[in-house]
């Protein structure tokens, strides 16, 4: 009975010992990685603004960039379908877009113009492209950091 | 003022659900309070997530903020009443021997060590957008999420479908601090892990007699690499860890109900279970089969009016709740098919596949160790036990993990497998704090597993 008891406490002590062993590398330095701050109430928006388009503290900025826009239309958002971090910015722009209504265009290929030209239309206030390259034909957009571009209303021509 | 906001929140949730907390727990004589803290927790995020959402139907602003916290103070008044009139005594539980006092001041300073993580991180994608987002909306919003947002496909990506329980805990410190804060909100985070880090070793130490081995796996926990440095665990600010940890209560005290014959048990079972699916939409399925094994347990104990009575609130939670998304014109963005069997026929090569994807998940040593290979032993031992209670726990393991399984079988993404290598590590979250209690109960020998053991099984 005290060699069965025994072996149960020798066959988990093994197991748990592998398993620390494997667990600790990994665990170890992500415990230890990064540091505590800022106490900033848009504390991840911010950080994800700040990675991919390198604008700091750059949530407040988008939402004064955002007020020059009526309220009362909506936004197209393109994205690159097949980029993952220009789809989470396109996500990152909707979610700062509030109370804007949003729709957001995965854009595949050299079908850009073909969706804009789709998109256009009274109601709309404005085109932002999220880590992709606007037409030639749509200048004068407003940059925000090395990634979003702004093109309001205005500068998009006559509705088809 | 925002930490003093802060402070009010988790003052008035936290007496909300002490009162839930207090109420359940009159009948026994004596209150542990470590335990009571973890459930006032947990009960203290349903109550003030439902509150919210249904006092939102009604009024919003401050009217609304005054409503939600003049329930709370008086649900913790009228626990508090009840404890004092039925002369129950508080008590805290000291450890026993100095191997107990090793393990208790380990388990403390490791719980401030997730804490400090928690707060080093960002939210995740999940933890900003399925979450925060509402939070946000739904506070520049007087503190109702508007029927725009459910509708609009632009914002289908955060998914309005998904309840509310995270999203209006959060907004419920927000209303407090008087603004949206993307910091102080991760706050919530850790205190759900430290809530199940408390409550997992109370229900080993309940279920065996053994306190050192609830401590030790308690210890134990956040070794599992996905807990700690993975996207989707307690960092991030996702649902699943809290999820996990409202199913390890609940099946736990199941366990308890079964092996101790407490009437409360079986009620902090129900009252968990309850709010299980307004956690996170997954909710529902760990619902229906800890639903199916209370069922089983009410059958066993010829107990089976509470076991319905259990059951009822949080089905009429999950009806409500679809009934509310079909009002609001709620964009629902679906990553499954409905289940039909000729779909079913169709889909059913993909289960070999499943299989593989699933065995490749549980053997990725950088997300889980040998963490599996554990609850595999874990299950062996619980099965040669041949209990009752043994079995319900490995059923409680296994059933979701395989129902979780089954559902890739309607996945309607272009590659399933992607579906599976996306979210499943995430899926297998939410049985991890309760494979640790199978491994607390394994590891004690069969001598000493419970004062009153229950006949074996056959």
């Amino acid at each position: 009975m005290r060699a069965r008891l025994y072996l149960h406490i020798g066959f988990w002590c093994a197991l748990f010992a592998v398993f620390l062993a494997l667990s600790l590398p990994i665990v170890g330095p992500a415990i230890l990685e990064n540091k505590i701050g800022p106490i900033d109430p848009n504390h991840s928006t911010d950080s994800y603004l700040g990675g991919l388009t390198h604008v700091r503290n750059g949530s407040q900025p988008f939402s004064n960039l955002l007020e020059t826009v009526p309220p009362n239309k909506s936004l197209i958002i393109f994205v690159d379908a097949e980029s993952s971090p220009s789809e989470f910015l396109g996500m990152l722009v909707a979610y700062l877009a509030w109370p804007h209504d949003v729709r957001i265009v995965k854009v595949r290929g050299a079908t850009l113009e073909q969706e804009i030209a789709a998109a256009k239309s009274s109601e709309i206030a404005g085109l932002f492209f999220c880590s992709i390259k606007p037409p030639a034909s749509l200048t004068g957009g407003t940059h925000f950091g090395s990634a979003i571009i702004f093109v309001p209303s205005v500068r998009l021509g006559p509705n088809p | 003022m925002t930490l003093l906001g802060l402070a009010g929140a988790y003052f008035t949730l936290f007496v909300g659900g002490a009162g839930v907390a207090l109420l359940i727990l009159r009948a026994s004589p004596r209150l542990n309070l470590i335990e009571c803290a973890c459930l006032a927790w947990l009960f203290g995020v349903g109550v003030v997530s439902l509150l919210s959402w249904l006092g939102g139907t009604l009024t919003s602003g401050i009217v609304l903020q005054c409503l939600v916290a003049l329930f709370c103070l008086a649900l913790g008044i009228s626990g508090w009443r009840l404890t004092k009139r039925r002369e129950v005594h508080f008590s805290l539980p000291r450890p026993n021997s100095r191997l107990e006092w090793i393990l208790a001041a380990a388990l403390l300073l490791e719980l401030l060590i997730i804490f400090v993580v928690c707060l080093k991180h960002t939210l995740g994608w999940d933890g900003l957008f399925n979450w925060e987002l509402k939070a946000r909306y739904a506070f520049l919003n007087s503190g109702i999420l508007p029927q725009s947002y459910y509708s609009s496909p632009g914002r289908a990506f955060s998914h309005p479908e998904y309840p509310l329980a995270i999203p209006f805990t959060e907004l419920w410190l927000y209303l407090w601090m008087g603004e949206p804060n993307q910091f102080w909100i991760k706050t919530i985070f850790p205190l759900f892990y430290s809530a199940g880090a408390l409550l997992v070793p109370l229900l080993i130490t309940r279920l065996t007699g053994k306190r050192w081995l609830g401590l030790l796996i308690a210890l134990l926990l956040p070794f599992v690499p996905f807990v700690t440095a993975s996207p989707g665990g307690v960092i991030v600010g996702y649902a699943d860890i809290p999820l996990s940890i409202y199913y390890v209560t609940a099946l736990g005290y199941l366990l308890c109900s079964l092996d101790r014959k407490l009437s409360y048990s079986f009620t902090i079972y129900g009252a968990t279970l309850t709010l299980i699916p307004w956690i996170k939409s997954e909710g529902a399925i760990l619902w229906s089969l800890l639903a199916l094994l209370g069922l089983a347990v009410g059958l066993y104990q010829h107990r089976i009016r509470p076991a319905i009575l259990s059951i009822l609130p949080g089905l009429f939670l999950i009806i409500s709740w679809r009934v509310y998304l079909y009002l609001v014109h709620a964009v629902i963005p679906s990553d499954f098919a409905r289940p039909t069997l000729p779909l079913l026929s169709v889909n059913l090569n993909r289960l070999g596949a499943i299989i593989g994807a699933a065995f490749a998940e549980i053997t990725e040593t950088s997300h889980w160790s040998i963490f599996w290979l554990l609850a595999l032993v874990a299950i062996i031992y619980l099965l040669v036990a041949r209990t009752l209670s043994r079995f319900l726990l490995v059923i409680g393991v296994l059933g979701p993990v395989i129902l979780y399984l089954l559902t890739y079988l309607f996945s309607v993404w272009p590659s399933y497998t992607a579906h599976i290598t996306s979210s499943l590590p995430r899926l297998l979250l939410h049985v991890m704090p309760a494979t640790w209690l199978a491994i607390g109960l394994a590891l004690s020998s069969p001598k000493t597993q419970s004062e009153t053991p229950e006949p074996k099984l056959g």
